[in-house]
């Protein structure tokens, strides 16, 4: 047994070496240069600042135009925002923004009742895959064990490799993209706004809604634990806060069964921490299906025209 | 608690080394033991109680069919011993499809619920392990083997972990004497046997679940998609079951060879069958066996008088069985009537071969066996359209788009739909897996890896390990298809 045991020590510390080797050589290359995915731009920015930033989910990153609001107001801005984030996502992602060297002066956080109840919104709410290279920093790893499983997080932290064997497939296409020079969406041109491309008529369905949604909305105290969080580590980076609700379709409302809750908790946040809340749930535009492209994301023409609504916002926060 | 979970790669250690340490008697209350708590690990309480009962009550009606004299007591208790065992296979697995087709039928005559409609319970292994009890019954009521009259080695080998979930379905022939063998650590066997289990690993991580995700879109949402998007998730789908099964059961065969126990071979290159009979020889072979002694062989007995006829009923009434052992459901039964409708044509076809290979010219050759393999290939590729879809009006559909696709009906926007949605990466990585596999499969005997220098060894097997670690699909690692049924 005693060769068994030799042979497969060896086969092991062979396997880890190089494993090692390819996990040092995947965390500097994504930390680095990696800017493909939006994740990775944002945490991959560096020395730029900004006058304001705007941060959320796909209601800021689909639905606010970082161009639109610059050309009204004069003033330099980024999206920071990314599809399907939940709050933890957009602390890591901002934290990260913010030790790069980058600065703002305003953070325009964008919250509505997907975001407070992400678990039941989003495919996936945490974006853990685009930490792996930050696992080092205590800050990162505290918030990820907070929102993983603990076997998960202690492979990863015990035997970093196993991180990149969860997920080999992406980082090796990514790695792969990055070799050959491939270029995602061009975030550099936008300021890191998405603007959604579809063009096709949007009719409410109410039906759809019914069906689809996955389970009662509710607050998530996890959700706003991490709010919090956000709001309170701005402000100590001398950050202005200003929350805003991005517009969604009016007959949407009847169907989230938090939407009253997450008014009310909205008062109190911007009433205890004294920062703005602009809500546009209720705005004029909410009620032009032309300016949708599903219930809760408008199209680029409603973008647009939102954009400039914020703009006057973002002039007098500056 | 599956071959492919992270708890396996723990249990399976710690049960080696538990089995290793203690002593010879001892040894099969170890496996036992670990067995249990495998078995435990899915934390439906209702299966172990299932499981003991079988157990129990198949070793109970064993010992009392060997003791009984007169033949119609043996008999009386065999049929006591299948029902009994059926009972448990019918409770557990198909109670939920009858309520479910008995509301349906009366439902035509009003809407009111008939019969309570039955929740689809976990069955997990429970089909396999009442077939091996059945099995042992029959042999015994023939007396091809005796009754096992000790519990512990009897429970060992109906609940035997590498074997519990998946099959293979062994006959206590093969299996018991090896249980009971004291355990000895073989450096050989040991060898082979995480090799073996490595290899069943790559074929399940890394075709069978990056396969997955494309068949599961063409066939979620089959009228999304048209022409050759669904030929080309059919074919996926034989790949992927295939690779799926296989690799199950390269892993339970790994795994029982650390204990120095061999189990049956299940599957041999099945798609290069030149014909259906021939494939039904190297797929599943352990549950074709038995099916072939169990269920044709005494119905062809029965119908002897009635010559071919009866054959192909027997054929055809086999192969609706095996539709029904693996779910309740008619896409299963069709499955399975298609496989006897296969065989039954072939049984009748048999006598005119030559002559018709004569009139047409047909020789025997590498052509024709091509030919044969790309037939039978597309007949079983048919048949999973039934096994895989999600509803009969689906495979219609499937079936539809297909006998459209000679006149040009290619659906081609659908499959760069198809593509777009499961991406090249995973595309290319199958291909380049579906490469080492056929290289491997080319290979067959004729390199002996473990005979080989250190210098050839030492690098497959950490190509091997390389290929599980970066090309496996970790993340969206799906459960074995075969476990369900």
């Amino acid at each position: 047994m005693g060769k068994l045991f030799l042979k497969l020590a060896t086969l092991g510390a062979i396997v880890l070496t190089v494993m090692y080797f390819i996990t040092g050589f995947l965390d500097w290359l994504s930390t680095e240069s990696f800017r493909l995915e939006k994740p990775f731009w944002v945490m991959n920015q560096r020395g730029k600042s900004y006058d304001f930033a705007v941060i959320g989910s796909s209601r800021a990153e689909n639905c606010t135009d970082v161009r639109t609001i610059e050309k009204v107001t004069g003033k330099k801005g980024v999206n920071l925002g990314v599809q399907g984030a939940c709050f933890a996502d957009n602390l890591i992602m901002f934290r990260r923004f913010l030790n790069n060297g980058n600065s703002t002066r305003v953070l325009l956080l964008e919250v509505d009742e997907y975001a407070l109840d992400s678990r039941n919104s989003f495919l996936d709410p945490f974006k853990v895959q685009f930490y792996l290279p930050y696992l080092d920093d205590q800050w990162v790893q505290q918030i990820v064990a907070d929102n993983i499983s603990g076997t998960r997080y202690h492979l990863w932290r015990w035997l970093p490799p196993t991180k990149y064997i969860e997920y080999n497939t992406m980082y090796l296409t990514y790695c792969l993209q990055h070799g050959l020079g491939m270029m995602g969406f061009d975030f550099d041109k936008t300021g890191g706004s998405r603007l959604e491309a579809n063009q096709a008529p949007f009719v409410f369905d109410a039906a759809w809604v019914i069906k689809n949604r996955k389970k009662e909305k509710t607050i998530d105290g996890k959700d706003l634990k991490y709010l919090n969080r956000l709001i309170s580590y701005a402000s100590e980076r001398g950050v202005k806060v200003l929350l805003y609700t991005a517009p969604q379709y009016h007959e949407k409302l009847k169907y989230l069964e938090n939407h009253r809750d997450f008014l009310a908790k909205m008062e109190e946040i911007s009433h205890s921490c004294n920062i703005g809340y602009c809500n546009y749930e209720y705005d004029d535009l909410t009620r032009d299906p032309a300016l949708f492209t599903d219930a809760s994301h408008m199209n680029a023409k409603g973008t647009v025209l939102f954009s400039t609504k914020l703009a006057e916002e973002v002039r007098k926060a500056l | 608690m599956p071959f492919n979970s992270l708890s396996y790669l723990f249990f399976l250690p710690a049960v080696f080394l538990l089995v290793s340490l203690s002593r010879g008697k001892l040894q099969w209350l170890g496996l036992l033991a670990s067995s249990v708590a495998f078995y435990a690990a899915f934390r439906v309480p209702y299966l172990i109680l299932a499981l003991f009962f079988v157990t129990a009550f198949t070793f109970a009606a064993g010992i009392r069919i060997e003791r009984s004299n007169t033949p119609r007591g043996k008999q009386a208790l065999l049929v006591t011993g299948i029902l009994g065992n059926l009972l448990v296979l019918v409770l557990l697995k198909y109670l939920p499809f009858f309520s479910y087709t008995l509301n349906s039928l009366l439902g035509l005559l009003t809407s009111e619920l008939f019969f309570p409609q039955a929740s689809v319970l976990a069955s997990v292994g429970v089909s396999y392990y009442v077939f091996q009890a059945i099995s042992y019954l029959v042999d015994v009521y023939l007396e091809v083997e005796k009754a096992e009259p000790h519990f512990g080695y009897f429970a060992l080998y109906i609940s035997f972990f590498p074997k519990l979930l998946q099959g293979p379905i062994e006959r206590c022939g093969t299996l018991l004497p090896q249980l009971k063998e004291p355990y000895r650590f073989d450096y050989d066997n040991v060898r082979s046997g995480l090799v073996l289990f490595a290899w069943g690993l790559w074929k399940k991580l890394v075709i069978a679940d990056r396969l997955a995700p494309a068949l599961n879109t063409a066939y979620g949402d089959v009228h999304g998609y048209s022409g050759i998007s669904l030929a080309l998730a059919t074919y996926c789908y034989a790949v992927q079951i295939y690779c799926d099964f296989s690799g199950y059961t390269d892993m339970a065969r790994g795994t029982a060879l650390l204990f120095n126990i061999e189990l049956t071979e299940n599957f041999k290159a099945p798609y290069s069958a030149t014909s259906v009979a021939d494939f039904w020889r190297r797929w599943h072979i352990s549950f074709s066996r038995w099916i072939l002694d169990y269920i044709f062989k005494p119905l062809q007995m029965y119908w002897r008088s009635r010559g071919t006829v009866g054959t192909v009923a027997a054929l055809l009434v086999t192969f609706v069985a095996s539709g029904v052992w693996h779910g309740a459901s008619w896409g299963f039964v069709i499955w399975g009537a298609l496989h006897g409708l296969y065989m039954g044509v072939a049984v009748l076809y048999k006598p005119y071969q030559k002559k018709i290979h004569g009139f047409l010219g047909i020789r025997k050759g590498r052509l024709l066996t091509v030919w044969q393999t790309v037939i039978t290939f597309h007949l079983v590729c048919f048949a999973w359209i039934f096994f895989r879809a999600n509803s009969l009006s689906d495979a219609s559909f499937v079936v539809r788009s297909l006998v459209e696709l000679p006149a040009g009906n290619l659906g081609l926007a659908s499959l760069a739909k198809l593509i777009n949605i499961y991406g090249r990466n995973d595309a290319l990585i199958v291909v380049a897996a579906l490469v080492v596999l056929l290289g491997v499969g080319a290979l067959g005997n004729r390199v002996r890896l473990f005979e080989s220098p250190v210098y050839l060894r030492w690098p497959c097997y950490l190509a091997l390990v390389f290929m599980i670690v970066l090309l496996s699909t970790f993340h969206s690692s799906s459960e074995f298809i075969y476990v369900q049924f």
